[in-house]
């Protein structure tokens, strides 16, 4: 086995990886990224400009294939004839659940990760989020509070450039933010309307997106054709294709390796301490080791598990992080899909241009400062109001029906939908399916993970507030709905490897740190200890900027 | 056109039982090589001759030729069949085949002949009753019901129509929010 050694390693070149890759290279530190999947060329790969009619399926995408190598991929509905090859191949990528347990995993193996094709939402933490674990006695206390994430907020939000409306509502704090594209004339009445007739507490506000309205560090400020998930040749949103992994290259100190399976961490058996990792090259299935001072695991949730999980010594026969009893357990999701839809009897002779990718955000009210007797915690709505178009339902056919689709626009149409917390359970959880493996012979995970009633009681009263809402602005033809998703479809799964005050019931204490290892890191969506109703990516960057700033300061104090 | 016409088409090249001696007379064997093609149904796979009649003359109904082009122009009927081939389920396809023949069932109650044979009148009259059953799953108001979201679909996508008549636009440079109609 060859062997080379850098001070630190990044496993995952995604959301977190990207993150973790800047701030080390920018600090001085030679730094290799060890990517899963294949290279990404924006110039070829990046699709955002390819009209219908130059694909085969005309965008229907092609079933055959998607039932047969990504039957559960293509239930994100980013998985579709243009960016469907930014997800995994299903077949090479098993894991296992229980029938009556389906879980969504929904994977991007490439250098870049799921940054392509995050949903580019950005929305803070609290200290409603996290305190409520300790006021309520639920899973462990976070080790951390909003004093000491804010900084790293800022820190990210000026690297990212994301545009918002500044609110001062303190369950959603604010950033530096970027000028919003503005609601349109129909958001724009309708938040009007809902201030007045709920008293300011369910505000619908512009969307916080990690999209720039102006240039920012060589990227361009969006031009509004409208579909991220397929790339972005103008670097507009943010990934670490487009950010953070150039800034790192910039240093002259990054290795990239992509077709790098990290298969396990290894572990001196005497000092506890990671000396490197182990990995497999993708193409060649030879196994490899990579040394260096400092192990960050950025690989997703529950891949980063899978790499503690795979980790089996004398010392932690359950794996790396497991003497705590907690690694693997909490697994939690978002959960999604309650809320209403109408239609708006007025402003019909008005439109907006442009294709904006998302519109409004309603933030958590519930729970806030009134107290709900029927649940826990809280949720949000994403939304917007737009026309239809030519895409609707219409009545009839000939002249008048194609007329009608070609210069009628239709009413406004105007949707609330719902993504609420999922709180920790330690029966929620993944491990190593005894018999299972991938392509590259890596045990698989078994997951077992359900949501929980009160979950379900978010579900139902995000319907309620939906329809008062729609109520509220005087929208017609109110439709409620309410989706029956297996957790993991959000793509927030969250915990499994949670930060906490105490080795004996977290994995991580309160910088991302290994108690069992402490020159090993885990800032991806794994170290969360609760999963708060918010986006999660903005808080795993603010986690990684800080977790590497702790590890460099740490390893100047020959304490690593 | 699909790699498969296309395979087909050069076939049909490939048994030419001369070398053509100037580009002229290669340009005139491969004008009559591709009207052979379109007139033995290139572009069709799933859809038998009647049946390419009905859905061209079904889709041209839905959306026709007026000041700017129609269902015809623009090749619904070839995208239809595309997609009922390539990516409806076999259930799917058999189910959409069937509503057809449910259509042309329908016509023959009405006037003793095939849709394609009705009056104009009778026709406009058969697709009108159809229209109001378009929520049903199976038989003709289902097979008109995905014959009119196709349509819809074929057409507006279509480069010709994406172009010419929708104007599409890729590239703004801010967000109008509030613009006159």
């Amino acid at each position: 086995m060859q062997s080379t050694t850098y001070d630190a390693i990044v496993v995952g070149s995604g959301m977190s990886g990207g993150w973790a890759a800047k701030e080390f290279c920018e600090k001085g530190l030679r730094t290799i990224v060890l990517e899963a999947g294949r290279p990404i060329n924006p110039a070829v790969d990046y699709v955002e400009h390819v009209p219908e009619y130059d694909l085969r399926f005309r965008g229907y995408g092609n079933r055959k294939m998607l039932d047969r190598y990504q039957p559960i991929q293509k239930q994100c509905y980013a998985c579709d004839e243009w960016s469907g090859k930014f997800f995994v191949n299903d077949l090479d990528n098993p894991y296992s659940f229980p029938k009556d347990k389906p879980f969504s995993w929904i994977r991007g193996r490439q250098v870049g990760g799921r940054s392509i094709m995050w949903g580019r939402h950005t929305y803070r933490w609290s200290d409603l989020d996290f305190e409520a674990n300790l006021k309520e006695g639920v899973g462990v206390d976070w080790p951390i509070r909003y004093k000491d994430i804010a900084p790293w907020y800022d820190y990210v939000d000026r690297f990212v450039g994301i545009q918002g409306r500044t609110e001062g509502l303190a369950q959603l704090p604010d950033g530096p933010f970027l000028p919003p594209w503005p609601l349109n004339v129909a958001e724009q009445k309708s938040r009007d309307l809902l201030l007045t007739k709920f008293g300011g507490e369910r505000v619908i506000t512009n969307a916080r997106v990690a999209i720039l309205t102006k240039d920012l560090n060589g990227r361009s400020a969006c031009h509004l054709c409208g579909t991220c998930e397929r790339g972005c040749s103008t670097l507009s949103y943010f990934s670490s294709i487009n950010a953070t992994l150039p800034a790192a290259r910039k240093t002259g100190i990054l290795t990239l390796r992509p077709f790098s399976v990290v298969h396990s961490v290894i572990v001196d058996e005497k000092t506890h301490r990671a000396r490197g990792v182990r990995v497999i090259d993708a193409n060649t299935r030879k196994m490899f080791d990579v040394r260096a001072k400092v192990v960050f695991l950025c690989a997703s949730a529950l891949e980063s598990t899978r790499i503690l999980l795979n980790t089996k010594s004398a010392a932690f026969p359950g794996g790396l992080g497991s003497s705590s009893g907690a690694l693997g357990h909490n697994l939690m999701d978002h959960i999604m899909g309650g809320g209403a839809s109408g239609t708006l009897p007025w402003l019909n002779d008005r439109k907006s241009v442009g294709n904006r990718p998302s519109a409004f955000y309603v933030p958590r009210f519930r729970n806030v400062k009134s107290r709900q007797p029927d649940f826990q915690r809280g949720y949000a709505f994403q939304g917007g109001a737009f026309r239809g178009g030519w895409g609707r339902d219409l009545p009839g056919f000939g002249a008048d029906y194609k007329n009608a689709l070609i210069k009628d626009l239709g009413p406004w149409g105007i949707s609330f939908y719902g993504f609420g917390e999922q709180m920790p359970h330690h029966e929620n959880m993944i491990d190593l399916d005894p018999t299972l493996v991938d392509a590259w012979g890596v045990p698989a995970l078994r997951v077992n993970c359900t949501y929980d009633d009160n979950a379900h009681r978010l579900l139902d009263d995000m319907i309620v507030t939906a329809t008062e809402m729609l109520e509220a602005i005087g929208a017609r033809d109110i439709k409620p709905t309410r989706e029956d998703n297996a957790p993991g479809l959000v793509i927030h799964e969250m915990g499994t490897a949670r930060m906490g005050r105490d080795p004996k019931t977290s994995v991580l204490n309160g910088w991302n740190q290994l108690w069992d290892a402490p020159n090993v890191f885990v800032t991806d969506g794994a170290c969360m200890a609760s999963t708060a109703n918010q986006n999660p990516s903005i808080t795993y960057m603010a986690l990684t900027a800080r977790a590497v700033d702790r590890a460099v300061t740490l390893m100047k104090r020959h304490e690593l | 056109m699909e790699r498969r016409d296309a395979v087909r088409l050069i076939g049909t090249l490939a048994a030419m039982p001369f070398i053509p001696r100037s580009a002229e007379t290669a340009f005139a064997h491969g004008e009559r090589a591709h009207l052979r093609v379109q007139h033995t149904g290139a572009g069709f796979r799933t859809f038998n001759g009647p049946q390419q009649a009905a859905v061209t003359e079904i889709a041209e109904m839905i959306m026709p030729r007026t000041d700017t082009p129609g269902a015809t122009d623009v090749g619904v009927a070839q995208f239809m069949d595309f997609i009922m081939t390539e990516w409806a389920t076999d259930e799917d396809r058999a189910s959409f085949l069937r509503g057809l023949q449910d259509i042309d069932d329908r016509a023959n109650a009405r006037g003793g002949v095939i849709f394609v044979r009705l009056s104009a009148d009778a026709k406009i009259e058969l697709l009108q009753s159809l229209d109001l059953l378009r929520k049903d799953r199976t038989g003709a108001g289902y097979a008109f019901a995905q014959l009119k979201s196709l349509t819809a679909y074929g057409y507006f996508t279509s480069e010709r129509v994406q172009k010419e008549v929708l104007k599409t636009r890729m590239f703004f440079t801010a967000f109008e929010p509030d613009v006159p109609v």
